[in-house]
């Protein structure tokens, strides 16, 4: 299945049909390398202060203006989109394999366990995430460990929920049914059966995930809650500067367009991979 | 239909209840000492003040006590006292819970009034240009989060044409007009994002429902495609559009929280954000008790509309 | 009050219903009545207990709404209020006489024990009133029936400027023995009563007709809103839904002052600082603090911060127009990265440190001076980690002395020098004290200062003390920001004040502002 799913995949990405889909996985191929490669680039730096030249609007020296405090604004794009995206992608990791764990686990855990368990987690996922992360980051206080601690642990019980209802279906399988009255232990079974069906559904989780924890991070760090300054992210840029849009409208526009197209070109490439996994919505 | 009701009704409360509980220990297991913020700027924190406030206040007694003296006078209607005014936490929520609805009426309204034709559009186009635009208009809002959104409408309606307040809040009775206007950019804010989820689904559900015999048979009769669509399709085309509505009000509810922000509006959720900086547990509690019951009770609405349009959901409740 | 919350409530509903309903009353309400002042306040008040600093937005409502015994006129000198004189048979004792006929808002009318009342509060420990270290000393007696005696411990030159501040209200015993809230409940003697409150959102105050002194308040009503946020309080005057705001954001008072239709007056208020926590080494080090006074650049932090809406100091605090300012240290302090440099290299940490600093998340101003601080000691090998937080986490960290350094803004609460001994005084009760710095020369110094009347002899005690502050440097001052007040041209009457009365201002002048 995890091949069949993948070679799908690539060949849909292929087709003209889906030029969209294709040309956001390059952009956010093109936006990686870049974000990664920002200490590397030979961009200004994004921490040197000009105290003369504040909020100053693109010129031939800074192509997309200066910030609050006279630097660079295309730099500190780059750079903040090292933390966006590293933040967004190591809460994915987090939620995905504790969400997971624990999904597969509750599968295999019997009825009575599974139906609190379950009650629980649908209470969790139905609640608005962010008022929970609010709370949270308020309380601890900002960073990048909370941060990411806290949007990881807000989209597991998602994961868990998915992984679950995947895991009974496959629970109910004849294959499965009859390893176990062979004698199979749990373990074996959620090794050797249920995790290698579960990949590309854990791919699709994921990159919904994704976009929910970028747009997370964004507004918890535009609300001032996420990384502390001088470290740049896209959402804490837009929430300070939208402070001076009378001065210079276009310093806040930038990083929230920055954000945007990611955001869009992430959930391009999720609706490829939704496609692929339900042909029956394809049509 | 009682049974449905019933249902849905008592696994509500039961959410409810369930969030209850998580909200009274999360705002307990948190650092941060109220008391010591409330005396900290005059006294220098002394200790005996300190112990006096706490006693007061009933923080020394045990958690389980301090839990079921909260939970019972909640169940009476009695929010509590906030610790920084004094005052009724009930009388706060009373004040801020139509501002926040207001917000989410607009954004609804926002997203129902140019999604649905964004959708049906795009449907009706499919395949032509139009459809595509309308398509792509559709992933944009979509994804574009609420305070990008929100800056640039601030940028090209507040700072360059200057025709709608930028931020701010004006109660209606002090000035109607002004309040509306002062609602215009929060809303838009708030609904353009919703407005993709609306468009998308009412496309899909739309196509859908197009292949359908009786659809076929309208067309049959003589009817255009356009006609059928919107008298014979739509109608049933409604029902994954009022379901995705209820499936994302937490979007919309967790919009209002940076759009309050944004857009200094003086709802709950900025309530919530104030109280949390201050660590006033009762305002958080009870804040963030009424987002829950509000996001619930919005579930609940949505459900029976559902079951309104379409009975095969009550079946299977 | 409940009436009035309700109501409130119900305009809300109506709101909605008005929506649902297309707004077919419209016409029904009418906006802004004549006589109405319509005043954007900055911060969100939500504690409006007269005793307990609340911010500078507090200090504007209670000054209207209480008053004190004795107050600052539109000159900044001392006139009387609710005393109608006062004599000073020594230099520690103050003997006030009461105005005839002063009543409440409430009707009843005020006598010598709701002054002595008033007082015994603010010494009271459990009320954590912010004037308590001034007071609490001193001892307060009922003469007779119209006469009160303030005495304290030994000679205080600065008691009547404490007296005269509007946190010296006072109050009803009655009305505050009945059990009221007085956090979000108003009953005192000054020229406005509260008409409506809703906490950290509005008050509407309505002229009180029994105000004691005559022709006073001229408004009929002051619409008072709290608006957080810098853009939202400018476009609202902009757009003429207000007449006046507080606390014009230094980047848009050049914009404000170039509008024909508005007049922006801008006096020095609060200075900016950086406090150290001296329990900590190494920052109980004094070479260490100086080290780092001397790599600030304060005319940087004036240009980007404040836009230039900001005086940098270069010696000790005192306003340049205070007759104890001394121009004699002015460049004791300034931009010497080899001088830091040294001083840091002669405390032994010539190979750098490291430091966490506080920063209220707040305002713009903090968190732009932060990072340009941040930048300025890199350069002398000090590597800053700065934080945000919450006022509220401030304050605690701040008495749980669980920092190294923070940043903060205050303003002269005195138009006295010895406002030094409630800065940096070790007895001081004031929250924002030096954790850990204890200097007996300067403790000397500021005794001495305070129980001399002589402004010459305390003019030399007070140049002494100065130099000693910045031999220790407890705080490093960066600079005086500027507080600006705009308002269109139809206010007439208001008058600007600089220093310690900036917070107090506003509410000195709303009993005689008029519109035209």
């Amino acid at each position: 299945m995890t091949t069949t799913f993948l070679s799908t995949f690539l060949r849909e990405l292929g087709s003209r049909r889906n030029l969209a889909a294709s040309a956001a996985l390059l952009f956010l191929l093109v936006v990686a390398v870049l974000s990664a490669a920002a200490p590397l680039l030979p961009i200004q730096d994004p921490l040197a202060i000009d105290t003369l030249n504040i909020l100053s609007g693109p010129s031939q020296a800074h192509w997309l203006g200066t910030d609050e405090l006279g630097r660079d604004i295309l730099s500190r794009i780059i750079h903040g989109g090292r933390i966006s995206l590293g933040v967004a992608l190591s809460a994915v990791l987090l939620a995905g394999v504790l969400g997971t764990l624990l999904g597969v686990l509750i599968g295999f855990c019997g009825p009575r366990v599974e139906a609190v368990a379950m009650r629980l987690i649908d209470v969790f996922v139905s609640l608005p995430e962010i008022f929970v992360a609010l709370i949270a980051l308020a309380l601890l206080g900002g960073g990048l460990g909370t941060l990411i601690g806290t949007i990881g642990l807000i989209y597991c019980p998602q994961f868990a929920r998915v992984v679950y209802n995947m895991t009974r279906s496959i629970r109910a399988r004849e294959h499965v049914l009859a390893a176990r009255s062979l004698g199979a232990g749990r373990l074996w079974l959620i090794r050797h059966e249920a995790l290698p069906n579960l990949y590309s559904i854990i791919a699709v989780q994921a990159s919904v995930t994704f976009s929910f924890a970028l747009l997370m991070e964004a507004g918890l760090s535009f609300l001032g809650l996420g990384v502390q300054p001088p470290t740049p992210s896209w959402g804490q840029m837009v929430g300070i500067l939208k402070n001076y849009i009378y001065i210079n409208p276009w310093s806040a526009v930038f990083p929230g367009l920055a954000l945007f197209f990611v955001v869009l070109a992430v959930n391009l490439v999720g609706d490829l991979l939704q496609d692929v996994l339900n042909p029956e919505l394809r049509k | 239909m009682l049974r449905f009701l019933g249902h849905r009704l008592s696994s509500a409360l039961l959410t409810l209840a369930i969030a209850a509980v998580a909200v009274f220990l999360v705002a307990r297991m948190i650092p941060g000492d109220p008391v010591m913020i409330m005396l900290g700027e005059a006294t220098g924190g002394d200790p005996a003040a300190v112990a006096r406030m706490r006693n007061e206040l009933g923080l020394d007694r045990s958690l389980f006590v301090q839990f079921s003296n909260w939970a019972m006078r909640l169940l009476q209607g009695d929010f509590g006292v906030s610790i920084r005014s004094g005052e009724p936490v009930l009388d706060d929520l009373l004040l801020r819970i139509p501002r926040s609805l207001e917000l989410i009426a607009g954004g609804l309204l926002v997203a129902v009034l140019l999604g649905l034709p964004l959708g049906i559009l795009s449907a009706r186009n499919r395949g032509r240009l139009s459809g595509a635009i309308s398509s792509i208009v559709s992933v944009i809002g979509f994804s574009a989060p609420v305070f990008v959104s929100g800056v640039i409408l601030v940028v090209v309606f507040g700072v360059w044409l200057q025709v709608l307040p930028s931020s701010g809040y004006v109660p209606f009775a002090d000035d109607p007009l002004l309040h509306l206007s002062c609602l215009v950019l929060p809303s838009l804010a708030i609904g353009l994002n919703f407005m993709g989820v609306v468009a998308r689904v009412t496309r899909a559900s739309l196509i859908d429902t197009m292949d359908n015999d009786y659809v076929a048979l309208a067309r049959a009769k003589g009817l255009s495609r356009g006609r059928a669509m919107i008298r014979h399709a739509l109608p049933n085309a409604m029902v994954p559009v009022i379901a995705i509505i209820g499936i994302r009000a937490g979007n919309l509810l967790g919009g209002t929280v940076i759009v309050e922000a944004l857009f200094d509006w003086p709802g709950l959720s900025s309530l919530l954000v104030s109280a949390s900086f201050s660590r006033d547990y009762p305002v958080i509690q009870g804040s963030l008790i009424a987002i829950f019951a509000i996001f619930i009770l919005i579930s609940l609405l949505i459900d029976l509309a559902q079951s309104f349009f379409d009975p095969r959901v009550r079946a299977t409740a | 009050m409940e009436m009035t919350r309700r109501s409130f409530a119900l305009t809300g509903l109506t709101a909605l219903t008005g929506l649902a309903l297309g707004g077919t009353s419209l016409s029904a309400f009418a906006a802004g009545k004549a006589g109405t002042l319509r005043y954007g306040t900055v911060t969100e008040v939500t504690n409006i207990d007269p005793h307990i600093y609340a911010g500078n937005s507090w200090k504007v409502l209670i000054g209207v709404l209480y008053s004190p015994l004795v107050t600052f006129d539109t000159k900044g000198e001392i006139v009387p209020a609710v005393a109608e004189s006062w004599e000073q048979p020594d230099a520690a004792t103050i003997v006030f006489r009461l105005r005839e006929g002063v009543t409440f808002h409430d009707g009843s009318a005020l006598t010598a024990d709701d002054v002595v009342f008033s007082l015994e509060r603010i010494r009271d420990e459990a009320t954590g009133a912010t004037l308590r270290g001034y007071l609490v000393d001193c001892t307060i007696a009922k003469v007779d029936e119209r006469t009160v005696e303030v005495k304290k411990s030994e000679p205080d030159a600065s008691l009547l400027s404490v007296l005269a501040l509007p946190e010296a209200a006072m109050v009803s015993k009655a009305w505050v023995e009945s059990g009221v809230n007085i956090k979000s409940q108003a009953n005192g003697t000054g020229p406005f009563t509260l008409a409506e409150y809703e906490s950290g959102v509005r008050a509407r105050l309505a002229a009180n007709p029994s105000y004691f002194i005559e022709g006073e308040p001229k408004l009929e009503t002051v619409d008072f809103r709290m608006i957080k946020s810098d853009d939202a309080r400018v476009s609202a005057l902009r757009s003429g839904q207000l007449d006046m705001i507080d606390f014009v954001p230094w980047k848009d008072i050049d914009m404000l002052a170039r509008m024909p239709n508005f007049e922006v007056d801008s006096a020095s208020g609060a200075f900016m600082s950086v406090w150290f926590n001296a329990t900590r080494a190494p920052f109980d080090d004094p070479r260490v603090r100086r080290a780092m006074a001397f790599a600030v650049d304060r005319e940087a932090i004036s240009r980007a911060a404040f836009f230039g809406h900001g005086t940098p100091i270069f010696s000790a605090p005192t306003p340049e127009d205070s007759p104890y300012y001394n121009a004699d240290l002015k460049g004791t302090v300034s931009l010497d990265i080899e001088k830091a440099k040294a001083l840091l290299a002669e405390a032994g940490h010539g190979e750098g440190l490291d430091m966490e600093l506080i920063v209220y998340q707040g305002l713009g101003i903090y968190t732009t001076t932060a990072q340009i601080l941040q930048a300025n000691l890199k350069e002398i090998g000090v590597n800053v980690s700065i934080r945000l937080v919450e006022w509220s986490d401030l304050v605690s960290r701040k008495n749980g002395a669980d920092y190294d350094a923070m940043i903060y803004g205050v303003s002269m609460k005195l138009n006295d020098p010895d406002a030094y001994s409630y800065y940096l005084g070790s007895e001081s009760a004031y929250w924002a004290k030096p954790i850990g710095y204890r200097d007996e020369t300067l403790e000397a110094l500021l005794d001495e200062g305070r129980q001399l009347t002589d402004q010459g002899a305390r003019k030399a005690v007070y140049a002494k003390a100065e130099e000693r502050i910045l031999e220790t440097m407890p705080w490093i001052f960066i600079n005086y920001r500027e507080q600006a007040q705009a308002y269109t041209r139809k206010v007439k009457g208001y008058v600007h004040l600089g220093g310690a009365l900036s917070e107090a201002a506003p509410a000195i002048s709303l009993p005689k502002i008029a519109l035209d």
